[in-house]
């Protein structure tokens, strides 16, 4: 490129040092350093929000991704407009599995998408803390999701946007500045050749060049924006003309992210995506009138408006990150249970600020079931928390979040299938849902559908790893149920009652309702079913259990919430068998006993509160059922 | 918009693919060093021994383990070396030259498979190409194997004759976010395009239906009906379509593989004239449940399948269909229709099932009449989700059952056809996983002799393994759906009409 052809278009080059004159002192500032700079800052800023707050956000959307290395998998994301946006996109969100490697890829592609706009558009040094705008917006549209990360149709959803944007402020370099009219052969090309496969973001550079040719020579290109409007409006009409995978009002607009949910549609959440377009066409104005040097006052003012943009930059994007801890909480209990790291999901258990989340309590149940200790459960703070929601008023079901795994860790594969295919018909196989249905498929014996899942697993990046750690137990199927990884689920699975009929969306109670009444001979599954009898409060299951277990295994002592339980229902809720010293009830629970029905009894007749009579028994009697029981009677599932 | 449609980008990638495909068609050589097998090759999917049109696509496989495969087919004089990776990939001219040189014949397919760096050669085996073509078109339901929610859903045609295919319609044209589109029940009178109908269910709720090529959409309900038209037959000459209409209920399995159980509370036959726009109920025996109608080839038979149970409390219908629903098993009957006054006779039991605790359901009657095609599973009427399931054929002339286990497996087979011209058979089947339903076909020929089934070909072989969509309803058809996919949206989103 020629020095002479360069200055056609852009007269003079944008000062890269000022002299200030002060007081009789010259201070040389290079201006070129201030992108750099701000560059640097926009960097550190991303990358902690990205991994200091949302890494595990990072890593959930990753396995609720999917992305494999066929052409299957590629025929089908391009088959849409900005389908290729799509592979892509899905391609990058899978390196989310390492968060700090998915978000340094994401930083880099915001940071070529600056540069690419501060040459492309030759931005005043100055000035260019304002292409920041856009990517502010994608960076808000990353941490801005909560309880939505469970409901998103895309599979693309982090790259897809800011991939799009590259591209158009790739494709809206002035390539054909030598040509005569070559800015608007390019502008009628652009959106002809790549409507398809970027979509949108190809009618967005279209724009940007139409936008470029008017700033630069308005009297004789104001042609431009009429044609520009022409484009967009034939071009994806003429190339969605044979589709049907799209209504004919959505081929302008198709790309652009929803958030929608029965009758709730989350505007807020929409608009970062709109702001990121619509603050993207400023660019080419940003360039206008380059050549004129800004005095002192000027970059004083400039560098003002640059601290008040990160200040409002820094709060909007705070305001917008997710800070419901327990959200945070689910994601990592979730990737420990998924892992069996055990230990670590009761540490988020004993840690976790606030009372917790329905799922929170359900992984920590699995993980104590999973080390025999399902009963201490009562140890924990059991109290619950207010519904998750999501946009302030959809109540989130664990039916819709992670139902599938957790009915595959209580051994229910069919329902746990049920809900994972389900859920994939509205939001897209992922990484998670393959690993879920590869599980509950293996512990049913449907080893063929097992090979399935695998085989796609195995075309993944990462997960196929996994999946080769699965193909042993296809091999070899006895090692099923003699592994710690499926052994308890396997005999959960087995002991497990053959029965007809649904959840009706709620997976607690229908776990909960199914393990109390198991049919068993087994003293381990007569204690589980016991315990979750003690959960369900279903007092004639809970004597029926006992007393079972009680003919079989005459010698072998009741746990002591359960000897808790019978205490509390046979003398304060008269029921069970008339005499219960066959149950050998330790002397000491029963004194402890008497002395919380005392309790109960004087802090009731002083007309105290529930909530009051549990904040004042909780010392004394908090790692019982009794408390339990009593005080936590509002206990909701979603 | 031409008549068998393509969106753009996927024209564009097919020339693609067949232009690269074309540069890069070689014919590798044979291994001279390799290790003569014993065994027959395990491809997928499985085309050893079988009986294919001679109009079909190319019979593309794969070998799993195989670091490369080379396969030697051969048919005379004629023989071409194929293998890509571990793919045999057939271009269709050269298949087409294949087909015509073995029709009536046998075609040899020698696979070398390369492991490890050894070449290993296989049991030769044979595929044999019957004289007679194949109805050139299917459609089918492309869905995830989902039990309630739906949402991306199409009804797609397929070319036999090579691979191309493409929506006749599909839900994304219509449907919002919020709300659910369900399409289903596609059905054509006498294997042509002009008169056809499927349902729209949820929002847009309709028929659509193509009667002599002029589309409408009717919401097919009167309050004398249980439910809205559900399962369809076109009389083969008349302007009729006989429907079940009936109540569903669905119950799910904790432990059973089966997952799902679908049952019928409550169901009615019913006559649509779809010139008059008039409904008839025709068969309503309250403790009978009919269901499935279908007609002859002659028009003068109605065919379909009834169980029979009396409710201890009608009001109560639905739990206790959901008690005893393994006692709803089905069996075949026919009527006499009077294609002048169009009334039907007594039924006759032709089939019955529940007497060998089975429920026979989804028949299809051959053009002579001769046999019935249906399939057979333990209860109930949803076979697909009952791995016992099996194609069944009965031999009218001799009230027996023909000897079908060339075409089954050991896993659910469901919804069975014959061709137009009888000598093929299409239905679906989970023999691939256990979970995914795929497309079979197999040769029935003029002996009544069913011969092994295989699974309708694809480009890439690997595809049924990697699509997470079952193809369920297949359909023969003699030409592609006319009316496009745009002018069935546009049909779809007006008020539909209701029946006089």
């Amino acid at each position: 490129m020629s020095k002479k052809s360069r200055q056609k278009h852009v007269p003079v080059q944008a000062p890269k040092t000022v002299s200030l004159e002060k007081k009789g002192r010259t201070l040389g500032f290079p201006l070129w350093l201030l992108p750099i700079i701000y560059c640097v800052s926009f960097v550190v800023f991303a990358w902690i929000f990205l991994i200091g707050k949302n890494a595990d956000t990072l890593f959930f959307m990753q396995d609720r991704g999917h992305w494999n290395d066929t052409m299957v998998y590629f025929h089908e994301c391009v088959r849409m407009p900005g389908g290729f946006l799509s592979w892509i996109g899905s391609y990058f969100t899978q390196y989310f599995y390492y968060p700090a490697y998915g978000a340094a890829m994401l930083i880099l592609l915001w940071v070529l998408s600056f540069c690419i706009a501060w040459r492309s558009f030759h931005v005043r040094h100055e000035l260019t803390f304002l292409l920041f705008v856009p990517l502010l917006a994608l960076l808000c549209t990353e941490v801005q999701l909560g309880y939505w990360i469970y409901f998103l149709r895309d599979l693309d959803y982090s790259f897809y946007h800011s991939f799009g944007l590259f591209f158009a402020l790739l494709l809206s370099i002035n390539y054909t500045k030598n040509l005569k009219y070559g800015g608007y052969v390019q502008m009628l090309l652009v959106p002809v050749l790549f409507y398809y496969p970027l979509g949108i973001y190809a009618l967005l550079a279209a724009a940007l060049i139409a936008l470029r040719l008017v700033v630069d020579n308005w009297r004789k290109d104001w042609k431009a924006l009429p044609l520009l409007i022409a484009v967009c409006a034939i071009v994806p009409l003429l190339e969605t003309s044979g589709t049907t995978l799209m209504r004919p009002d959505q081929p302008w607009l198709f790309g652009l992210k929803r958030f929608e949910i029965g009758s709730v549609r989350d505007y807020g959440l929409e608009a970062p995506f709109v702001w990121a377009i619509a603050s993207s066409l400023l660019c080419p104005l940003l360039g206008w009138r380059c050549s004129n040097r800004f005095g002192v006052k000027g970059i004083a003012v400039s560098q003002l408006l640059m601290l008040i943009f990160a200040i409002g930059a820094y709060r909007i994007v705070n305001e917008r990150n997710c800070s419901d801890t327990n959200y945070y909480a689910e994601l990592r209990m979730l990737r420990a249970v998924d892992e069996q790291h055990w230990d670590d999901v009761l540490d988020e258990a004993r840690t976790a600020k606030g009372n917790p989340s329905r799922l929170m309590v359900m992984y920590r149940d699995i993980a104590l079931l999973n080390k025999g200790e399902l009963l201490n459960r009562y140890q924990y703070n059991n109290r619950p928390a207010k519904p998750s929601v999501m946009s302030d008023s959809v109540v989130v079901r664990l039916c819709d979040t992670t139902g599938d795994f957790i009915y595959y860790n209580f051994g229910e594969t069919c329902f746990g299938i049920r809900r994972a295919i389900e859920r994939s018909m509205h939001y897209g196989f992922s990484y998670y849902t393959l690993r879920v249905l590869a599980r509950c498929a293996l512990i049913n014996g449907e080893y063929d559908n097992v090979r399935k899942y695998l085989r796609l697993l195995e075309h993944s990046t990462f997960h196929k790893e996994w999946a080769r750690e699965m193909r042993p137990y296809l091999e070899d199927t006895t090692l099923i149920a003699s592994s710690p990884r499926f052994g308890l689920v396997k005999k959960l699975y087995n002991e497990g009652s053959s029965m007809v009929g649904s959840d009706d969306y709620f997976v607690e109670p229908t776990l909960i309702h199914k393990l109390s009444c198991t049919p068993t001979d087994k003293l381990e599954m007569l204690d589980m079913a016991l315990a979750y009898c003690l959960q369900s409060r279903d007092i004639n299951s809970f004597w029926e259990q006992a007393m079972h277990r009680h003919s079989l295994f005459p010698e072998k002592p009741f746990h002591r919430y359960f000897q808790e339980a019978m205490l509390l229902f046979h003398y304060e809720l008269k029921t069970g068998p008339e005499d219960i010293s066959c149950f050998n009830i330790d002397p000491q629970i029963m004194e402890r006993y008497k002395s919380f029905i005392n309790s109960v009894k004087e802090y009731g007749q002083s007309g105290m509160s529930m909530d009051q009579m549990g904040a004042s028994l909780q010392p004394s009697y908090g790692d019982t059922y009794w408390w339990d029981y009593c005080i936590l009677r509002e206990i909701k599932s979603y | 918009m031409n008549k068998f449609q393509l969106s753009t980008i996927n024209y564009q990638l097919t020339l693609l693919a067949m232009l690269v495909l074309g540069a890069c068609s070689t014919h590798p050589s044979l291994p001279q060093d390799y290790k003569q097998e014993s065994e027959k090759p395990e491809i997928y999917p499985d085309y050893t021994d079988v009986t294919i049109p001679v109009n079909i696509a190319p019979l593309n496989f794969m070998m799993d383990e195989a670091d490369e495969v080379v396969a030697h087919i051969q048919v005379g004089d004629v023989a071409y070396n194929y293998g890509k990776g571990n793919k045999v990939l057939i271009p269709e001219d050269e298949w087409k030259e294949l087909l015509a040189s073995a029709k009536g014949n046998k075609m040899q397919v020698d696979v070398y498979c390369k492991q490890r760096d050894k070449w290993s050669r296989f049991k030769p085996f044979f595929i044999e190409v019957a004289p007679d073509s194949i109805d050139p078109y299917i459609s089918y339901r492309a869905l995830a194997p989902t039990y309630v929610g739906f949402e991306h859903l199409a009804i797609r045609q397929r070319c036999l004759e090579n691979f191309k295919e493409s929506d006749i319609f599909n839900t994304r044209q219509i449907s919002k976010e919020t709300e659910g589109v369900c399409i289903n029940c596609h059905s054509y009178q006498n294997y042509k395009t002009d008169n056809m109908i499927f349902h729209i269910r949820i929002s847009h709720d309709a028929t659509m239906i193509v009667s002599n090529g002029k589309l409408k959409n009717i919401r097919l309900k009167t309050p004398e009906m249980i439910s809205a038209a559900v399962y369809p037959s076109w009389h083969p000459t008349l302007p009729l379509i006989a429907f079940s209409t009936d109540r569903t209920v669905q119950s799910f399995h904790t432990r059973d593989i089966t997952k799902v159980e679908v049952m019928e509370s409550a169901s009615d036959i019913v006559f649509y004239d779809v010139e008059k726009n008039t409904m008839q109920t025709v068969l309503a025996d309250s403790i009978e449940l009919e269901l499935f109608p279908s007609w002859s080839p002659d028009g003068k038979w109605l065919y379909f399948c009834s169980a029979r149970h009396e409710f201890e409390d009608m009001n109560n219908g639905m739990n206790e269909t959901l008690n005893h629903y393994r006692q709803l098993q089905y069996n075949l009957y026919r009527a006499p229709f009077d294609m002048k006054t169009r009334t039907l006779g007594e039924p006759k039991l032709i089939y019955d099932a529940r007497s060998k605790e089975r429920s026979a359901v989804e028949q299809h009657v051959s053009c002579d009449n001769r046999y019935v095609l249906f399939a057979e599973g333990p209860h109930g009427l949803f076979h697909i989700w009952h791995p016992s399931a099996q194609i069944e054929i009965l031999d009218q002339q001799t009230g027996q059952l023909i000897d079908t286990k060339a075409m089954n497996s050991n896993r659910a087979e469901s919804y069975p056809s014959f061709s137009s011209t009888d000598r093929w058979i299409l239905f679906e089947s989970r023999r691939d996983d256990g979970n995914y339903t795929r497309d079979y076909i197999a040769y029935f020929d003029r002996n009544g002799k069913v011969h092994k089934a295989f699974l309708v070909p694809q480009q890439d072989p690997e595809f049924f393994r990697l699509s997470l969509f079952s193809w369920s309803r297949p359909e023969f058809m003699i030409e592609p759906v006319k009316v496009t996919p745009k002018m069935f949206q546009k049909q779809a989103i007006k008020e539909p009409g209701r029946v006089n």
